[in-house]
């Protein structure tokens, strides 16, 4: 995630959820602010979720 | 799968109309109730973070209560008000792990890792499925569930860790998965027929073997003691405070003005 702030690719994903819940909150390692982002606009968080997701559905 | 593109419930097997019109009761039922507890929990939790983190679960569920009440209002001649406001208790088709307010924090945390999981596997299973409403909304639904149990997976590592809550949580993961394949019991849910006419695209039966596989290897990982299945789980209904506070009764006198 880019900083909107000073455009720096050294960001940190803070929280799961922001002030709504397509957002998360990330930091700038860089400029240190703190930044929401939707959470669906383009590159997927590595998340900590069962591998079912990414998965096709095993039954006919 | 799915070549078929159903948009009426009229164009599916007979066998499967009441069969998928009650899947997606007992879906939106449980994300209803889900949703209930979350706001609860809006407050009480041991980090400001997961306050946030809970006030946006409920949201995300209610919402996604909404889209499955437009559909079965659309497509399966269910009026979404009388499910909500007037249906008698024991009619409620969701988890039974939700009928009772959650007491504690490794309970909120099991109703996360464990019923919000299932009923998401659910959806999961909807996700290519021949009746094209429910497709168009399953990935929405599934992309917000992922934040989910990212969330409630990471509380369950968090506890885990802390002696003082272990055993707190081994009851409150235990509990959760009673009622869980209680509610994904495979007998009498015509899941066979949805199946076969790729609604479905796995049964509830297999939805629970995965469910169990899944929170067995991460009880083990985390070295947890998952107390016994109760299968003797007996049906029940949301208690009278859950839902006296869910449908609003005291300022229901509102609505008429």
């Amino acid at each position: 995630m880019i900083c909107p702030f000073c455009q720096s690719e050294r960001t940190t994903r803070v929280a799961d959820f922001g002030t709504s819940q397509m957002v998360d909150v990330h930091q700038c390692d860089a400029c240190h602010s703190y930044f929401e982002a939707i959470k669906w606009s383009g590159q997927r968080a590595a998340l900590d979720v069962p591998a079912f997701f990414d998965e096709r559905i095993p039954e006919p | 799968m799915g070549q078929l593109s159903v948009p009426e419930t009229t164009a599916l097997p007979a066998e499967c109309r009441e069969s998928l019109r009650d899947l997606l009761i007992a879906c939106a039922d449980t994300k209803l109730l889900m949703g209930y507890h979350y706001g609860e929990w809006t407050f009480g939790t041991p980090t400001l973070e997961a306050a946030v983190a809970n006030c946006s679960l409920a949201q995300g569920e209610l919402g996604h209560v909404r889209l499955l009440h437009g559909i079965l209002k659309a497509h399966c001649d269910v009026d979404p008000d009388y499910l909500v406001e007037q249906r008698p208790a024991n009619q409620f088709a969701s988890n039974p792990y939700l009928d009772q307010q959650l007491n504690d924090w490794p309970s909120v945390v099991a109703m996360t890792v464990v019923v919000d999981q299932a009923v998401t596997r659910v959806i999961h299973a909807l996700r290519e499925s021949s009746f094209a409403p429910m497709r168009s909304c399953a990935a929405k639904l599934l992309d917000e569930e992922r934040y989910h149990l990212h969330h409630g997976q990471g509380w369950l590592r968090t506890l885990a860790k802390d002696q003082s809550q272990r055993s707190a949580l081994e009851a409150a993961l235990g509990r959760a998965l009673s009622a869980t394949l209680f509610w994904l019991r495979p007998e009498a849910l015509g899941d066979e027929a949805l199946v076969a006419a790729e609604v479905m695209g796995r049964s509830r039966a297999g939805i629970a073997q995965d469910l169990m596989n899944e929170c067995g290897a991460l009880a083990q990982s985390l070295a947890l003691d998952l107390p016994k299945i109760d299968e003797e789980w007996q049906d029940a209904a949301p208690i009278d405070d859950v839902l006296y506070h869910l449908r609003g009764t005291k300022n229901a006198v509102f609505k008429q003005a």
